[in-house]
């Protein structure tokens, strides 16, 4: 599976399921990790010693909403995203790997 | 008449949602491509002749012509919008072809990028940063990035410090959940070594902290937030992980420092940067990394510092009349 892939797939995964969606809560799990492909082949890389678990995080349901251009709640069609005034919400830019805004 | 604000990104970009939101608060148009879903959610088509030349895009039901455009905000160009029967080699074509289609965007407009994508591209290796870095004359953490093996023994007999790893890049997919963090060079890591030759990496000095910083800049505007990583002790090396349980401030940067960061921003041609430092107990100012795509979400709300009006700021002023 290339990473593009992967994208859409874990994209599929986080809007698709239930209400509740953990994620890997750290920053800096990049969408374009350079060295994915060569670290994904082999168990004998050097970086393997220094993964580790982030923070789980949740996020709430949500879906796409063409006409706004940004995630709504399914339900309500209320944007998720609209105002920077809750951490629960606000970091999961710092621990989504699907996000487009990433820290290496 | 006003340009517009095109942001190039993904379906799911929070801090696009935040953006959009407050362009549509000050009466900006605004734009959203999500180009993760072209081509096969989104149209793009170029057309040349001796007369003219001609883009536009319809994305989400809406016709934008790119010479309507004053200032992108880019985030994301993978395209990734295929048909899931497409074969594997099919499906390698569809994607340099869509590639190929996006990366004119580059080059056919005198938009403001933020940040354009060849100068982000090049802004983020790691040893173009800490070469950058010394020559506006920052403080760097003595540091060896290499495959080589015995480079790496020979660094840590010659050091006096403890020495810590990093990646040049964040692996997807390694161990699902799992992510890389910079971890110390113990004796037992250090006998893996010879493993180093598949994938080259960040050797460090460990640098004795006070505190940390996130520096968010935009143009000419610095946003600095004071994380107290070493309050907790798991936190002490690497404060990804458990950035929800620490303290922040926004603070002053002394003017000698903002000024160098500046001049660093300028080197690679950025708009926006995220930076990194340790300011140590006596009081140094040491440069880590600069993120070209740094997240500042959790930053603003646990500061208050007003990132995403910066950015909107930054993105409207080229496309006023």
């Amino acid at each position: 599976m290339s990473r593009l892939e992967g994208t859409i797939m874990n994209a599929k995964r986080i809007f698709s399921t239930n209400f509740v969606q953990l994620l890997l809560g750290i920053v800096g799990v990049g969408v374009v990790g350079g060295a994915a492909g060569t670290a994904q082949a082999s168990n004998d890389i050097f970086a393997r010693q220094f993964l580790n678990k982030g923070a789980a995080m949740t996020i709430p349901k949500m879906v796409y909403c063409p006409r706004l251009q940004v995630m709504v709640d399914p339900l309500t069609r209320q944007p998720i995203y609209e105002k920077n005034n809750n951490m629960q919400l606000a970091k999961v830019t710092a621990g989504c790997s699907d996000c487009p805004k990433y820290d290496d | 008449m006003m340009k517009t604000i095109l942001l190039i990104t993904a379906r799911f970009d929070p801090a696009a949602d935040l953006l959009l939101a407050e362009l549509r608060r000050r009466g900006a148009p605004c734009a959203r491509w999500n180009t993760d879903h072209f081509p096969l959610d989104s149209v793009l088509t170029y057309q040349a002749s001796n007369s003219e030349f001609r883009a536009q895009f319809v994305s989400d039901d809406r016709k934008i012509d790119f010479a309507a455009i004053g200032s992108v905000w880019w985030q994301w160009d993978l395209p990734a919008g295929f048909p899931a029967e497409l074969g594997v080699e099919e499906r390698r074509f569809a994607e340099t072809e869509s590639q190929l289609a996006l990366a004119a965007l580059t080059t056919i407009g005198d938009f403001l990028w933020i940040n354009h994508p060849k100068q982000e591209r090049s802004a983020k290796s790691k040893p173009a940063q800490l070469f950058a870095a010394r020559q506006v004359g920052l403080d760097i953490p003595r540091t060896l990035v290499t495959n080589d093996p015995d480079a790496v023994r020979q660094f840590v007999a010659g050091s006096g410090a403890q020495i810590v790893y990093k990646g040049l890049s964040q692996p997807r997919d390694v161990e699902p959940g799992k992510a890389l963090f910079t971890g110390l060079l113990t004796r037992e890591r250090l006998a893996q070594i010879d493993r180093i030759r598949f994938t080259p990496g960040i050797f460090q000095e460990r640098v004795e902290k006070s505190h940390e910083l996130r520096v968010t800049v935009i143009g000419s505007r610095i946003f600095s937030a004071k994380i107290e990583s070493q309050a907790l002790a798991q936190a002490a090396l690497d404060w990804r992980p458990f950035l929800q349980d620490l303290k922040y401030e926004a603070i002053q940067l002394p003017p000698e420092i903002e000024a160098k960061i500046l001049a660093l921003m300028k080197i690679f041609g950025l708009v926006y940067g995220a930076f990194d430092f340790i300011v140590t107990p006596d009081g140094r100012y040491v440069f880590l990394e600069v993120n070209p795509s740094g997240q500042y979400m959790w930053i603003e709300c646990a500061t208050g510092l007003e990132i995403t009006a910066a950015l909107a700021d930054a993105l409207m002023a080229p496309c006023r009349p």
